[in-house]
């Protein structure tokens, strides 16, 4: 991957934004720690001074300037460390004791101060100092101070502590961005090299899917399902426009050769209007057909395009059973119905009808005389069932799934009226209802249960 | 058939609306062609007819929009929707919209003229709350629902009932299986089989069979119709 398209690519500025944020927030969060360390720091200094200055505060109480002035001298020395100041001057600002040799003017008034010395006790020593003067009865006054040096020592450690963290957190950042995102963009273009060979032309091509199960996959999952939808819709309108080409050239072709023959001979009145009725008969068929195909491609076109209301099934089923009831009668057909009461779904009860005419109609057409035809509606296992079953020569189990595409006839010969769609036409019903078709073994003749899952 | 009527005939392809002009005018109606939705309009809201055939999809205005505004200016007239548009919602758009009754192009003449004439009937006879209906010798209770030929009872099915009542109201005109199929059983479906006629045939069975004269007639290439034999 060029490194510009990582540079362009929006989880590689996403990465850089939230490290900038991190790095703001982590930033503002070091000075408050390095603040109130300081701070602490501060405070510490301060106690340890007022103790200083409380110890020899009692010495001056009980033994006098005197006691107060060996203390002072006696400290300057244990202070080895040269960490602590003292100095004691009389009334005048004459030095009496300690190890500063000079007031310091910072600290001339009483209270705090914060003044740099250069000199203390023997030798050199440059300091910032944290000090508190005190007025003492009797005019004289005490300067006690605590160096800053120690303080500064550990500020800049902490300090600096903080700064490799801050500079460890932002090279991470980096690099964790810099990986993530371009892990994202090379799944992201793949995803575009497989939408570009499918727009290529290559319409099996799919994304793929990796082990992770994220956000990715799902999407790549979601692209795949709409991809065989569309494959299937494309392949539906292939199989339409191959099949309209074949089934419909044929008709229109005898028809066209009718009348042309007709034209020909020296035909009388009769003779052309028998031939006018044919033709009529055979554009009628023709119609039949191509409004079959029409249905079959709108109802496969999906559920928004139909309207969708309750469907009491019982009475549909009833409905269908009643308009076929003369027909079966009249071929020796014993038709019967059975209904459990109360079974709706959300559907387009004509095209429910249709559906459940076609299953008939088929049963019907195919069962020979002294047979049964029986439609049932019933709660199963897997939802509500509706069934169509005959006693008829029934459908091979290897052909099933063959009738249900668009222009299969078993038989043929074609002996039988019928163009090959009911059943295509029925599939497709059930789809758009969300229903199982199921051709089944009767034993013998066919069982075909549409199942409505609940 | 029935009285010689006006009808406004709103198509715009040339040849179709020429075929059905020569074909309403040869069956004794006197009609007026509108090539487009705005002449249509004006013709509609101008002029008195019986009848009104209009095309769904009109340059101008369109059809619908005709007989929203007719309909909207209180016209009554029963109007015939044509259309290629033939599922189930646009039929019931058309319907919603003011037509009377709705015809999916392509179509036979016979099934055009059946419901024309269905129309103008059903239009005059809606004011008239009928409880009985009689063709000739057969008379039918409405109320009581029940039926006799020549005094004698006749035992008939709710939907054989519903049948001859649909063929009694339209008595003397052409009924055609598709109206059957949509006004008595209420479903708008392509029967692969000649279902109607089986129906019609238990219908003969019961109405005419012990009679001489036979009520129930097959008019070939389009239909039924109920009266008696000329």
């Amino acid at each position: 991957m060029p490194p510009a398209s990582l540079f362009r690519a929006t989880s590689f500025r996403l990465a850089l934004s939230y490290l900038g944020i991190f790095t703001v927030s982590a930033m503002a969060l070091l000075a408050l720690v390095s603040w109130s360390t300081s701070m602490f720091i501060e405070w510490q200094v301060q106690e340890t001074v007022e103790a200083e200055a409380s110890g020899l505060s009692e010495q001056f109480r009980e033994r006098g300037l005197v006691g107060l002035t060996e203390l002072v001298g006696e400290r300057s020395r244990q202070d080895i460390e040269r960490r602590t100041v003292y100095l004691l001057a009389d009334g005048e600002g004459r030095r009496i004791a300690g190890n500063l040799f000079g007031w310091p003017s910072a600290a001339e008034n009483p209270g705090w101060a914060r003044f740099v010395i250069e000199r203390m006790g023997e030798g050199r020593l440059v300091t910032e100092v944290l000090g508190r003067t005190y007025e003492l009865a009797g005019g004289a006054r005490l300067l006690v101070g605590r160096s800053l040096a120690d303080a500064r020592r550990v500020k800049s450690a902490i300090n600096r502590a903080l700064g490799w963290g801050l500079a460890l957190t932002v090279l991470l950042g980096i690099v964790g961005g810099y990986v993530t995102s371009r892990h994202m963009v090379q799944r992201v273009e793949s995803m575009s090299r497989t939408a570009t060979r499918i727009v290529g032309g290559d319409m099996g091509s799919r994304m793929r899917i990796s082990e992770a199960h994220d956000e990715f996959d799902s999407l790549a999952d979601s692209f795949n399902e709409m991809m065989d939808e569309i494959q299937r819709l494309v392949e539906g309108i292939r199989t339409v426009t191959d099949n309209i080409a074949h089934d419909l050239r044929t008709p229109l072709n005898r028809l066209r050769s009718r009348i042309d023959l007709t034209l020909l001979g020296a035909g009388d009145t009769e003779s052309y209007r028998r031939a006018l009725e044919e033709t009529l008969a055979d554009a009628d068929n023709l119609l039949a057909t191509f409004n079959a195909i029409l249905t079959i491609a709108s109802v496969e076109s999906g559920q928004r395009l139909h309207h969708f209301e309750p469907c009491p099934l019982d009475r549909l089923l009833g409905d269908v059973a009643e308009l076929y009831e003369p027909l079966a009668e009249e071929k020796g057909i014993a038709l019967s119905w059975q209904a459990e009461p109360g079974l709706s779904i959300e559907g387009d009860r004509h095209l429910l009808f249709q559906a459940l005419a076609n299953l008939t109609d088929n049963a019907v057409k195919y069962t020979p005389a002294a047979g049964t035809v029986a439609l049932t509606l019933a709660t199963g296992a897997e939802g509500i069932e509706l069934a169509v079953a005959d006693s008829g020569p029934g459908i091979p189990a290897e052909a099933r799934g063959k009738v249900l595409e668009r222009f299969v006839r078993l038989d043929s010969t074609r002996s039988t009226p019928g163009n090959g769609l009911g059943l295509s036409l029925v599939q497709a019903v059930a789809r758009l209802h969300g229903a199982g078709l199921r051709l089944e073994d009767n034993a013998p003749g066919l069982r075909v249960r549409m199942v409505f899952p609940v | 058939m029935v009285a010689a009527m006006r009808i406004l005939l709103i198509e715009d392809d040339a040849e179709a609306s020429a075929y059905m002009a020569k074909g309403l005018k040869e069956a004794g109606h006197t009609v007026d062609h509108a090539a487009n939705g705005t002449d249509g309009l004006f013709l509609a809201t101008s002029e008195r007819y019986d009848v009104m055939i209009v095309d769904r999809m009109l340059p101008g205005v369109d059809g619908l929009t005709i007989i929203q505004t007719l309909r909207g200016s209180g016209n009554a007239t029963p109007v015939l929707i044509l259309s290629a548009l033939g599922k189930v919602d646009d039929r019931v758009r058309g319907l919603k919209a003011g037509g009377d009754d709705y015809l999916v192009k392509p179509y036979a003449f016979a099934e055009l003229m059946a419901r024309i004439e269905a129309l103008i009937r059903s239009g005059a006879a809606a004011t008239a709350s009928e409880t009985r209906l009689k063709v000739e010798d057969l008379e039918m209770d409405l109320l009581a629902r029940s039926v006799s030929r020549a005094g004698k009872p006749i035992d008939l099915q709710p939907r054989e009932f519903r049948l001859l009542e649909y063929l009694m109201r339209h008595a003397g005109q052409v009924v055609t299986r598709t109206m059957l199929l949509e006004n008595v059983w209420e479903y708008h479906f392509d029967p692969q089989t000649n279902l109607i006629d089986v129906h019609i045939s238990r219908l003969r069975q019961k109405i005419d069979k012990d009679f001489d004269q036979a009520l129930i007639q097959t008019v070939r290439g389009a239909g039924y119709t109920i009266r008696a034999a000329r």
